[in-house]
């Protein structure tokens, strides 16, 4: 998977590279729009980081000129303004997804694999991990081939750790993404410990192997180790 | 006062004791020219009767030419008289000015005394009074006209501006539109209130463009801040100082996030003029919205009623109606007590949420302004109610918060052409 990334702030950018250079991904970086349209016109990406302020011009042009070049580009805008304006233009001009800076970057590697298999996997939008297989259209977790109930929190929260497998996830960046704006209802984040509980549970119960890790102080990492 | 009536009465004033000297200097030259005038008749009528007497003839017309025949000779000097006179005829007594002389005339002495009758004072002075008092209520008559005149056609454009300046608001972000006078003063205050307008807008526009950007300009560095400190998180340290401290910096960088997000909303509210909106069925929305804090109320074993009118509808922005919705649950979930109530209700335009609580430590009212809350805690900016509140007075929805029997209630109504 080759992947280019956007964005005119050097040390976000070399954040975001980090965090993702363990996806395997190949990375390219853009700091300017002339850069970035240098690099376009050259070679062919599967994804696309976007931030639609540059110095020199703006993004949306970018992902203008990134559908043209190709139709399977998958393309994330990250924008400084959370303007539904800029939003929907961009989704309209193809872009995939839009994701408003500051962003957890498990929230923006989610983004990314959501994305990318969208485009990339014709057919059933299905992540397959050893004795698992979730149908992602369907919203269907089946374990060794046999569906299991799961709730929407519950496969919501499967889901983000799967696409974040092997990283530390804090409570933060959980709450953020399985609950969005209802956060700030809660005022502690302690009840994230119920739903991980009762998921580890119905995954182990199912014949599952318990991937869940709890990180002290900090969250829960979902490990193959 | 109107400047108009003020200036009238002070106009008024001073003309009416003009006239009042006016009435009194007339009077008095009137007067002494009449009997200056009646004194040089007497005289020379006097004259002729003597001149008559001489030649035999006692020209006698009481009472106007009386002629008494003296039996001594008197140097009594000639006189002038006022006197009155009963008139038989008339039955009343009439003034009269009188000179009397002594005479010699063919050896005989007589006093002679003619008289002229007299215009009565009285009637002088109530005909000049009468004749001021008629001028001065003409004058009035025709200042009231004026005043009439100019207070709708010269006044017209000083009372329009007057009404825009009223008007005026810098949310609104328009300039005054004021109107031309061709008097100078009017054109001049035009001038200077359209400069003072624009003025207090461009300054207002640059204050606000400045608070968007500067939240735009931070949203980068807060990006930076927390994603390396999630990428540091990636190591799972072992000494626990330190990954406290990278969950601290974490927390307060997101605080920061949300924070500014909230002002960035609230700029927006303040400048933007229009948010399109739909129509949308209140209940059904209050009743999604509680749907999705359903985690939150259970986390606190929260019991929740609702009674809610499923048809009201309203014209309404769906991301404002939202986030004002939003705002008031999450209140009533996180200013809660565990196993606390909420009982929201919505009847016809009126939408009710009370809930259990702590009882406020400061004016209710205070709860709307900005950066006010109980305690500082992570998940509470202070920002909530006053998103709401700038939300309602968007819509002209009426909003009250009290505190009754240990429960919060916040009532809106819909419906602006009621309350």
């Amino acid at each position: 998977m080759k992947l280019i990334l956007i964005e005119d702030e050097k040390d976000l950018a070399s954040t975001i590279a980090s965090y993702l250079k363990e996806e395997e991904y190949l990375i390219d970086k853009a700091h300017s729009y002339s850069e970035a349209n240098e690099k376009i016109n050259l070679y062919e990406y599967d994804c696309a980081l976007v931030d639609l302020m540059l110095p020199d011009g703006n993004g949306i042009d970018l992902v203008k000129r990134l559908k043209e070049r190709n139709q399977q580009c998958g393309i994330i805008i990250i924008s400084a303004k959370e303007a539904i304006e800029d939003k929907i233009n961009g989704l309209n001009l193809g872009a995939d997804d839009y994701i408003t800076k500051p962003f957890h970057l498990a929230e923006l590697n989610a983004r990314i694999k959501s994305v990318i298999r969208r485009k990339h996997f014709d057919g059933g939008n299905i992540v397959q991990l050893n004795e698992l297989k979730i149908d992602i259209d369907k919203r269907e977790v089946l374990i060794n081939e046999s569906a299991i109930e799961f709730t929407r929190r519950e496969f919501d929260l499967l889901l983000f750790f799967i696409s974040n497998k092997e990283r530390v996830l804090n409570k933060e960046a959980i709450v953020e993404h399985v609950w969005g704006d209802n956060s700030s209802a809660f005022d502690s984040y302690d009840f994230v410990y119920t739903h991980i509980k009762n998921l580890r549970k119905k995954l182990k119960d199912s014949g599952a192997k318990d991937y869940l890790k709890s990180v002290y102080g900090i969250g829960y990492k979902f490990t193959l180790k | 006062m109107k400047l108009l009536n003020k200036i009238s009465l002070y106009y008024i004033l001073n003309t009416a004791i003009l006239f009042m000297l006016g009435l009194f200097a007339i009077y008095f030259s009137v007067d002494w020219i009449i009997s200056e005038r009646s004194d040089g008749q007497l005289r020379d009528t006097s004259k002729e009767i003597t001149l008559k007497l001489e030649r035999g003839i006692k020209a006698e017309y009481p009472p106007l030419i009386e002629i008494k025949e003296l039996v001594n000779e008197n140097h009594f000097k000639s006189v002038f008289k006022d006197t009155t006179i009963f008139l038989e005829a008339e039955k009343e007594n009439e003034a009269y000015r009188q000179y009397t002389i002594y005479k010699k005339v063919n050896d005989r002495n007589y006093k002679i005394t003619v008289r002229t009758s007299l215009i009565e004072k009285e009637d002088l002075f109530s005909a000049i009074l009468i004749i001021l008092i008629i001028i001065l209520a003409l004058l009035l008559l025709i200042l009231s006209l004026i005043n009439r005149y100019t207070a709708r056609k010269i006044f017209k454009p000083f009372y329009n501006n007057l009404k825009h300046l009223g008007m005026f608001s810098l949310h609104k972000n328009d300039s005054m539109i004021l109107e031309d006078s061709n008097i100078d003063e009017f054109n001049e205050l035009k001038y200077a209130l359209a400069e003072l307008s624009e003025k207090a807008l461009k300054e207002y526009r640059s204050l606000k463009e400045f608070s968007e950007d500067l939240s735009h300009e931070l949203q980068t560095p807060v990006a930076v801040i927390k994603a390396k400190a999630e990428l540091l998180l990636q190591k799972e340290f072992t000494d626990a100082e330190i990954s406290s401290n990278l969950q601290s910096i974490i927390n307060n960088a997101d605080r920061l996030d949300k924070l500014n997000r909230s002002l960035i909303l609230l700029t927006k509210l303040e400048t933007t003029d229009f948010f399109p909106t739909q129509k949308i069925l209140l209940g059904r929305r209050i009743e999604r919205i509680i749907d999705n804090y359903t985690d939150a109320i259970n986390s606190k074993e929260i019991v929740i009623r609702t009674n809610l009118e499923s048809m009201y509808e309203v014209e309404f922005n769906e991301n404002l109606l939202d986030i004002a919705l939003s705002n008031l649950i999450s209140n009533s979930i996180k200013h809660n007590i565990p196993r606390g109530e909420i009982f929201i209700e919505l009847k016809d335009s009126i939408f009710m949420i009370k809930n259990s609580g702590k009882e406020p430590k400061q004016n209710l009212l205070n709860y709307f302004k900005r950066f006010t809350y109980e305690e500082k805690s992570q998940n509470s900016l202070g920002l909530g109610l006053a998103i709401v509140k700038k939300i309602c007075n968007m819509y002209e929805i009426g909003i009250t918060y009290q505190f009754i029997d240990g429960s919060h209630t916040l009532v809106l109504n819909f419906n602006k052409t009621k309350d």
